[in-house]
């Protein structure tokens, strides 16, 4: 009711200054923060720097935008953590096949390495089609499935190796999570390859449109023919095999397959990156190009207080009123709105 | 009955929504006992207006006078303590909370902390629900509700603080005949007590039932405020409402189709369904007819379009299109059969608020756009037929990716029918299809449906709206709890013969 009706000429050109800035200020933001770490220490964009802070922005990214997917479906996926952590492990462990899980000389792989990637990947997969069948079908809380998953994926990471950490991995993993071309780490190419993925994904496909529509409006949705059971199933499987690369990932940089990944900092790191990338909690409304930003500015949130010197507990305290005043700053005004 | 001092004087109000001006320098008197009308198009501004009489939004300019003092804004406490109270469209009540306790929020009589059971044997509160004879149970919670209940409940917690300026906005749209019957009672009644009414309603007829003065709004800009009395006729109305350009093209009438075309070949017929809320249906629509099933509010005709496009089960019976039987699980079902439902609460199952105009239209036919690889989306088609639907329903937006959310209600409906449209579906249901649409819409659809059965596809209207049935349906079953108890051409009905069989079975079984 608030729109008059027949304004159609002048009502298009009229942005106002207020207008501009909201829809920009992912960007702004984020200047503002590049700007502020430089002061605090120059070092923040020396090349070496710049290098870590792409790798970390990139880890984090990853995950996130397979949990942006989630979220766009009005759930959310706790578990990517022991997702990310049986990969981990897994990877490690095939390659370590029937012999000691310290440091050899020669790995022993149970597979060639494209095969033990695609089962890798095919275990967050399957735990993602899972999750969404089970979601979908009976209508379950999206929360406490994957709480459970965090759980028990948790637990199989940690039996599969005896509770041990497995060292060395192949150098091509290591390439990947550490590696670099010039400047640029390979993760971090990888993560705009994936982002430009998922931005045709959910942008020029009949699925993509429907993780939309129903996290927008979950009956109206259904009543334009769309299967909550179809759209949960393929929201999760994303997450989950993207989840169980930022495991290979982390094994490459560690050259390790450990399953103390598993902690819940992947999950939380990834959930702020989408809250700061401006999608909604709620579901039905969110922009890659929003959660890439966000992503970056967790990672500098991260990185620039390693910077500084300080004990890590006062690093701490400084990180989270630096997160409160942004997410405060980005969010503030919105209205969060339940579909 | 005029006292000397007006209760409330609005004074050249300005608003603004980001530079688009929504109300341009509106005045509007209203005098104790006087029951002042407000109508308008869809995004008149009316809603605007008694938001700011509320204290809900701010005037940019201009000047509020409330019993003969002057305020430049109003707060949303400010106007409680002046006795200002809003009935909004959409009532804003605590789910979880009992009707009781929605009614005394947030001033509890102190001897409730200790007995509770006070709340429910409040005697001003019976009182009320006596005087206006429905049922109402204060121990419902609100999440279980219908719309008509929680308009009266949130009528009630009004009434309760006794106020001296009640605004009704749309109050009436969501109630059955007799509710509104009682609301209109009740406005009488107060107005004898001396309570000043703003009443916005797209109803011209309660206008002339139980107006004083009318206030016309279009475009943000006051048309005309006459004395109720002084008006000519409901054409006189209909021409402030509309304008005089379109005041032309409010004119609608269909070559009806007769049921004895047996050439014609049966689209969609039902047999013997039942379901939640309707029992033993049968009924069939054929190819280019348009059917009308009448009912009041309650009678079960949504519960049945609904079961019949698959978003609630059936208990027995059978559907077949084209004299196939159908297997219909769920809405998708449906649609691959090629059957479309508008449905009546439009917000929540018509459209996907924060979704673009263009997601919205293509959605259910949206397999058809996968021509780039046969796998991605084509763009340029998509926006093409689009753009061609926009322009042939005359949607009044400002890009096709514009967000439903900012679509007036008549516009939004529109947006579901371009769904089906885009589906290219052979039977179409509509249920309540112009209920809280203006007037000027209402046309836009009618004529619509007329052109798209005269490419011989069958239509379904459901419909509590007699003179819509009337107007439109080749063939009207009439609907009475959950029965179809009537049959008949559109040649042997009229007004009188609808109304008694809808109202007055209602009135026996009640």
């Amino acid at each position: 009711m608030s729109k008059p009706n027949n304004t159609r000429e002048n009502s298009g050109k009229v942005i106002s200054l207020k207008q501009t800035l909201s829809r920009y200020k992912q960007i702004i933001v984020l200047v503002v923060l590049l700007i502020a770490s430089y002061m605090i220490t120059p070092a923040f964009l020396s090349s070496k720097n710049v290098f870590y802070l792409t790798r970390i922005a990139s880890i984090i990214g990853i995950a996130t935008l397979g949990m942006t997917i989630v979220i766009l479906t009005g759930g959310i996926d706790l578990s990517i953590g022991s997702i990310a952590a049986l990969s981990c492990v897994l990877l490690a462990y095939f390659e370590h096949w029937g012999i000691y899980l310290g440091y050899v000389e020669e790995l022993s792989f149970i597979a060639p390495l494209p095969i033990i990637y695609l089962m890798c990947l095919g275990v967050g997969a399957l735990v993602g089609l899972f999750y969404g069948y089970i979601i979908g079908k009976w209508n379950l809380p999206d929360f406490a499935v994957t709480l459970g998953g965090l759980f028990a994926l948790k637990g199989i990471s940690y039996i599969i190796p005896g509770g041990q950490t497995i060292f060395g991995v192949d150098g091509f993993t290591k390439f990947l999570g550490g590696g670099g071309i010039g400047i640029i780490p390979v993760s971090f190419l990888i993560w705009i390859g994936i982002a430009v993925f998922v931005y045709i994904l959910l942008n020029y496909t009949t699925i993509g449109k429907a993780v939309y529509a129903y996290g927008g409006g979950r009956d109206a949705s259904q009543m334009c023919g769309i299967s909550p059971v179809k759209v949960k199933m393929f929201a999760y499987a994303i997450c989950g095999i993207l989840a169980a690369f930022v495991g290979i990932i982390y094994a490459g940089r560690t050259d390790t397959g450990d399953y103390r990944v598993a902690g819940t900092d992947l999950m939380v790191n990834a959930l702020m990156a989408t809250l700061l990338g401006g999608v909604n909690i709620f579901g039905g409304q969110g922009s890659i190009a929003g959660v890439l930003i966000g992503s970056v500015i967790v990672a500098m949130i991260f990185n620039v207080f390693d910077l500084t010197g300080l004990h890590p507990y006062p690093r701490d305290v400084l990180r989270g009123i630096a997160l409160i005043i942004i997410l405060a700053s980005l969010v503030k005004g919105e209205k969060l709105k339940k579909a | 009955m005029k006292a000397e001092r007006p209760l409330v004087e609005l004074k050249n109000i300005v608003k603004e929504f980001y530079g688009v001006r929504v109300l341009d320098n509106v005045n509007l008197v209203l005098w104790p006992g006087e029951i002042h009308c407000l109508v308008g198009h869809n995004g008149a501004g009316k809603t605007v207006l008694m938001k700011i009489l509320s204290g809900v939004l701010q005037p940019e300019a201009g000047e509020i006078w409330i019993y003969g003092k002057k305020f430049s804004k109003i707060t949303p406490r400010k106007a409680k303590e002046l006795g200002i109270f809003r009935i909004p469209q959409d009532p804003e009540l605590v789910d979880d909370l009992t009707v009781a306790e929605n009614i005394f929020m947030g001033d509890l009589p102190g001897k409730v902390l200790f007995n509770p059971t006070k709340l429910y044997n409040d005697e001003r509160v019976l009182k009320i629900i006596d005087e206006m004879g429905f049922k109402l149970d204060l121990k419902k919670l609100i999440r279980d509700c219908s719309r008509a209940e929680k308009q009266m409940a949130m009528l009630i917690r009004g009434l309760l603080r006794r106020p001296r300026v009640v605004i009704f906005d749309e109050t009436t749209a969501p109630l059955s005949i007799r509710e509104q019957r009682a609301i209109m009672s009740l406005i009488k009644k107060l107005k004898m007590q001396g309570v000043g009414v703003i009443y916005i309603s797209h109803r011209i007829d309660e206008v002339f039932n139980i107006g004083d003065t009318v206030t016309v709004l279009r475009n943000g800009k006051v048309v005309v405020t006459k004395p109720v009395k002084d008006l000519k006729g409901m054409e006189e109305l209909v021409y402030y409402i509309v304008g005089e350009e379109i005041a032309q093209e409010l004119k609608f009438s269909r070559n009806k189709q007769r049921i004895d075309e047996e050439a014609r070949r049966v689209l969609l017929k039902v047999e013997n369904l039942s379901g939640d809320m309707f029992e033993d249906v049968s009924l069939n629509v054929r190819e280019g007819e348009i059917v009308g099933v009448f009912g009041v509010v309650g009678s079960g005709k949504t519960e049945l379009a609904e079961t019949i496009f698959g978003w609630r089960k059936p208990k027995r019976g059978e559907i077949y299109l084209r004299g196939k039987k159908l297997k219909i699980n769920s809405p998708k079902d449906a649609i691959k059969a090629r059957i479309g439902l508008v449905p009546e609460e439009r917000d929540r199952l018509g459209v996907i608020q924060y979704m673009s105009v263009s997601d919205n239209i293509v959605l259910p036919s949206i397999a058809r756009f996968k021509k780039v690889l046969r796998t991605f989306l084509s763009m340029k088609e998509i926006r093409s037929v689009v753009r061609s639907l926009i322009r042939r329903l005359k949607i009044v937006t400002r890009s096709e990716m514009e967000q439903v959310r900012f679509l007036s209600g008549g516009n939004k409906q529109k947006v579901v029918l371009a769904k089906w449209l885009a589906s290219n579906c052979d039977v179409l249901m509509l249920d309540e299809p112009t209920k809280g649409i203006d007037i000027a819409t209402k046309f836009d659809v009618y004529r619509l449906l007329d052109e798209i059965a005269r490419e011989g596809k069958g239509i379904l209207v459901f419909s509590s709206d007699v003179d819509e049935i009337l107007m439109i349906s080749d063939r009207i079953y009439c609907m009475v709890n959950g029965r179809i108890v009537r049959e008949m051409e559109h040649r042997d009905a009229n007004r009188d013969i609808l109304l008694n069989i809808a109202l007055g079975e209602a009135y026996v079984k009640a």
